[in-house]
């Protein structure tokens, strides 16, 4: 035989050799736990509201987005609360459910996002042009007011597009306002005036040095958590008969190590104080989450965290049979200026929601986008 | 020490509904079709089993850094041959600088010794008299002969030109044949 023929054949022999059973199972097992770890994330320009990183919770960040909630609890065909559209844990905005048009929903995740930015930016240059002013001691009486003004009403518009913004760009833009105000103080005459007439959150924000330093205060971070994790417990021990004993089991373990976590954080410097955070918050959210599945909740606005669970009511999409429900919703919220008269017919068949509805916004939706 | 993957990864588009769930399941598809043949392609380089099948996880681990970010990956093969290439040239950096001594010390056991049963001795003989070619002839004769690659796809990965591949397969074999004393 041709002795080239042989060799690649000799060599050839080494097809078959694959990775054993055992190995492969292991390495797979590996490579999940690293693709989870680092998992997908979207950059802004192809940002579908359908993604969302693992383990995110709803309620991992105060609440955001409420107007955009009402308008998708509406499209949907129920005006229920505010507190049933937070019930759809990890699905909630999710496009393929709520059937909102994509184009809106590329639209809102896009703009809210920019409008937070540059409404941020804004603010900035109000400011710097009142130091400009001063500089030139172009400051009257006439002008002091109308440059308190200007500034005072964009930053409560920059506090308003942050507050819709995505967790991530939030962070940023409302370290950023607080950054602009921070460094403000001090430098012109306005400062009375200013504090007079800016809204009570905005101006805590000029005077607390923390906000300023950081993108969460790792203090504000461990109260936060401590807040949570309490309230939480207060909730569960308060409907502790209404769960059933294995679920409430579940989540005691889970809050409890949460728990312990915070306490741990206060001990940790402010790095690994984090992490742990991280830990605990992850935790939180998935009681939360649970919860929210369970009943219907009732969540504090201002703070974000779950306030008592309703179970005789069940929480929206979820198989419940036939329904049919038509609804008149009012819908309004503050800070963004949102207002929603509708009627809405729907009826829920089965698991799907198949939601035909005649939803007529009145033109006095204004998202403050 | 990482490489570049010089490769032609065309990044199409960001995929509109990439999410982790589709990524994951184009991973794991992309692990039950390749992941073999990676494992070849490192037990040939680097003579070890344990060590092909870590390098093999480190392979797909860095493949994933292309899938997550919602690269499409024209030649998801070629992609994997050339990190696993990589990879296996950043141990052969390293692997220079140790004694033949702290090799085995360091658990670098010659193939027969370190195959499981599911590698025929028969089969554990062909590799370690692949060990006596060059690195360069190894690998252009498992990637043509085991893997049945195109030898223009191997240029491809290997960054070189088709002709420089085809001489070496030429001489890879030639080699090949003396040490078998055909």
């Amino acid at each position: 035989m041709n002795p080239e023929i042989k060799t690649t054949e000799y060599v050839a022999k080494l097809k078959d050799i694959k990775l054993s059973d055992a190995s492969r199972a292991r390495i797979q097992n590996n490579l999940h736990e690293y693709a989870a770890f680092h998992s997908v994330r979207t950059d802004e320009a192809s940002r579908s509201i359908g993604v969302v990183p693992n383990g995110t919770s709803l309620f991992s960040f105060k609440f955001a987005s409420m107007p955009l909630v009402i308008l998708l609890a509406v499209m949907i065909g129920g005006g229920t609360s505010l507190a049933a559209q937070g019930s759809m844990p990890g699905d909630f905005l999710y496009p393929v459910k709520t059937g909102v048009n994509e184009n809106v929903r590329e639209a809102l995740a896009v703009s809210v996002d920019s409008e937070a930015k540059l409404q941020a930016n804004l603010l900035e240059e109000r400011l710097e042009e009142a130091q400009k002013l001063q500089a030139k001691g172009r400051l009257t009486a006439d002008t002091e007011s109308t440059v308190v003004a200007n500034i005072t009403a964009q930053a409560k518009r920059a506090e308003a597009a942050a507050e819709n913004s995505s967790a991530d760009v939030k962070l940023e833009t409302k370290a950023k306002i607080a950054l602009a105000l921070q460094n403000f103080v001090g430098t012109t005459s306005l400062d009375t005036k200013l504090a007079a007439e800016m809204p009570t959150e905005v101006a805590a924000k000029m005077m607390a040095s923390d906000l300023a330093t950081g993108l969460y205060d790792i203090n504000a971070y461990r109260a936060d958590m401590t807040a949570r994790t309490e309230a939480l417990a207060k909730v569960m021990v308060e409907n502790k008969t209404e769960i059933e004993a294995k679920v409430l089991a579940d989540l005691n373990t889970k809050l409890e190590t949460a728990t312990k976590l915070t306490v741990e954080a206060y001990a940790q410097a402010e790095a690994d104080a984090r992490a742990t955070l991280d830990q605990a918050a992850e935790l939180v959210g998935e009681v939360e989450s649970k919860l929210s599945t369970l009943g219907q909740v009732e969540i504090d606005s201002n703070t974000g965290m779950i306030t008592d669970i309703d179970f005789s009511i069940d929480p929206m999409i979820i198989d419940r049979g036939d329904g049919n429900g038509t609804s008149d919703s009012n819908g309004s919220a503050s800070g963004a200026s949102v207002n929603i008269d509708t009627n809405v017919n729907g009826s829920v068949d089965g698991e799907a929601i198949d939601a035909s509805t005649d939803a007529s916004v009145s033109s006095g939706v204004n998202l403050g986008l | 020490m990482l490489h570049r993957e010089r490769l032609d990864v065309r990044v199409i588009r960001i995929g509109r509904f990439m999410n982790q769930n589709t990524q994951v399941t184009v991973f794991d598809e992309d692990f039950a079709k390749y992941g073999d043949a990676i494992f070849r392609f490192c037990i040939v380089k680097v003579s070890n089993v344990e060590l092909a099948e870590d390098l093999t996880q480190e392979v797909f681990m860095r493949y994933w850094g292309y899938l997550k970010d919602g690269k499409e990956i024209q030649n998801p093969r070629a992609l994997l041959y050339t990190i696993a290439n990589n990879l296996a040239k950043d141990w052969y950096k390293k692997k220079k600088s140790d004694s033949l001594d702290d090799q085995i010390a360091l658990g670098y056991d010659p193939v027969e010794k370190s195959a499981g049963p599911q590698m025929l001795a028969e089969q554990a003989e062909v590799i370690d008299a692949l060990t006596q070619l060059e690195e360069n002839d190894r690998e252009v004769m498992v990637m043509r002969y085991v893997d049945g690659l195109d030898p223009r796809d191997i240029a491809v990965i290997l960054n070189e030109s088709a002709n420089v591949i085809s001489v070496r397969l030429n001489r890879a074999t030639k080699r090949l044949q003396t040490i078998l004393h055909l």
